[in-house]
């Protein structure tokens, strides 16, 4: 018992220290404040989290964890973080999606709902402040899920908005 | 000289005799040529399932204008492309002047290139040929993005559910997001849309954005109602509502 317990305990310091090697979900040289300045849309992103202003007053104020495809199915409001997809290294799609619950529908193994959607990536690998990110949304977009081959798509019709956010310096 | 001596070389000498005797002696040699040259402008590229256009320049090497009815005919062995309008006027065109043909095309195949012979004849209005140009190219597909069928297709010709498995890739687009749309359709012909067949799920599909190099694979599943003897699969991905490539697959009977 005592030896399970320390393997128990060396796994949880090595898991730990691990989540604080990698910094969190979003990396730290993405977090910060931006501001697209031809909208007025503001961005803050977070250690775990962001929130997405938009002029209207309305805020998209979400937690952010890595992609679990389980998770994803609880259809829950959030960003999800993808690292290296499809092998494409210091790669990371960023998804921030918040789905319309009452137009979930389902057929021969795929799920689709309508949801807002924002997309952008990121790179794992840059170790100064990023000055710029790009962002892709639409409040008419769809998420799908392919159930049996736990993969997904997330996207927007055409019209979508693209947002250029510049870092705001304090 | 018929059109057979075009492009061939011929020598003639001509004698001047008066009273039996020969005062002068000339020699001519003569290369009979079309009335109209043809040359490709630049090197054809196809996008597949979108219209480019394939143009030739003609220029009239001749001393004689060509007539109001004059037309230039483009003809293609090769299934990798359709011809949407095959025969362009080209008028009147007086000597030593060239004019710029193009005929509206679209690529019938994915794959990087495809080797067309192709075929260019000027007529005047009354149909007499006054202009040949045969070249055979090898031809660039050079659209921003492909699509590819991976698995399912064999199975569209079966009553019931499948799922047919693709492949989008960006292979030319910019390094800038920008939202992916897929439209899909069954046909039974160009321009008839098959009741037999139901796609299930949301159509227009919307896609990750893919970067540059990269490649997304997903799903779209198709209810056969009852199988028919020919019909196809057209799947068609648009960037920000613009058509980028349009795929067709047979399905066999």
């Amino acid at each position: 018992m005592k030896t399970n317990a320390l393997v128990n305990l060396v796994v949880w310091v090595l898991l730990s220290s691990g989540i604080s090697a990698c910094g969190g979900v979003i990396p730290s040289p993405y977090r910060g404040s931006y501001v697209d300045s031809s909208t007025g849309t503001q961005l803050e992103l977070q250690k775990e989290a962001g929130i997405l202003s938009f002029t209207d007053g309305r805020a998209l104020h979400s937690s952010a964890e890595e992609m679990n495809f389980e998770q994803l199915k609880t259809l829950k409001t959030g960003i999800y973080v993808v690292r290296e997809p499809k092998g494409q290294a210091n790669l990371m799609d960023v998804y921030w999606i918040s789905p319309k619950l009452e137009t979930r529908s389902e057929a021969a193994g795929l799920l689709w709902l309508d949801a807002e959607v924002v997309f952008t990536t990121m790179r794992s690998d840059v170790e100064q402040e990023v000055q710029q990110l790009a962002l892709m949304h639409c409040t008419q977009g769809r998420i799908m899920l392919d159930i049996p081959k736990t993969r997904w798509q997330a996207g927007c019709p055409a019209g979508a908005t693209y947002f250029n956010m510049k870092r705001v310096t304090p | 000289m018929g059109e057979t001596s075009v492009g061939q070389s011929h020598d003639f000498v001509l004698r001047l005799k008066y009273q039996g005797r020969l005062v002068g002696q000339k020699s001519v040699s003569v290369s009979p040529r079309f009335m109209l040259g043809m040359e490709l402008s630049a090197s054809p590229t196809l996008r597949e399932g979108i219209e480019t256009t394939i143009s030739v320049r003609v220029k009239n090497q001749s001393q004689l204008a060509t007539d109001a009815g004059a037309k230039v005919q483009f003809l293609a062995r090769s299934d990798a492309l359709e011809i949407l309008e095959p025969e362009v006027l080209l008028g009147v065109l007086p000597p030593g002047q060239s004019r710029l043909v193009s005929f509206r095309v679209i690529g019938k195949k994915s794959g990087e290139w495809v080797r067309i012979p192709m075929a260019f004849l000027a007529l005047q209005g009354d149909g007499r040929r006054v202009g040949v140009y045969d070249v055979t190219d090898e031809v660039p597909i050079v659209n921003d993005y492909s699509i590819k069928i991976l698995e399912g297709l064999p199975s569209l010709k079966n009553e019931g559910t499948t799922r047919i498995e693709y492949r989008v890739e960006n292979q030319n687009s910019r390094l800038v997001l920008r939202s992916l749309q897929l439209h899909v359709r069954v046909k039974r012909d160009d321009t008839t849309v098959s009741e037999q067949h139901v796609i299930l799920g949301p159509n227009p599909q919307y896609l990750t954005p893919i970067m540059s190099g990269h490649a997304r694979e997903f799903l779209v599943p198709i209810l056969v109602k009852k199988s028919v003897p020919s019909s196809f699969l057209e799947l068609e991905v648009q960037e920000e509502g613009q058509t980028v490539v349009i795929h067709r697959e047979v399905i066999s009977p």
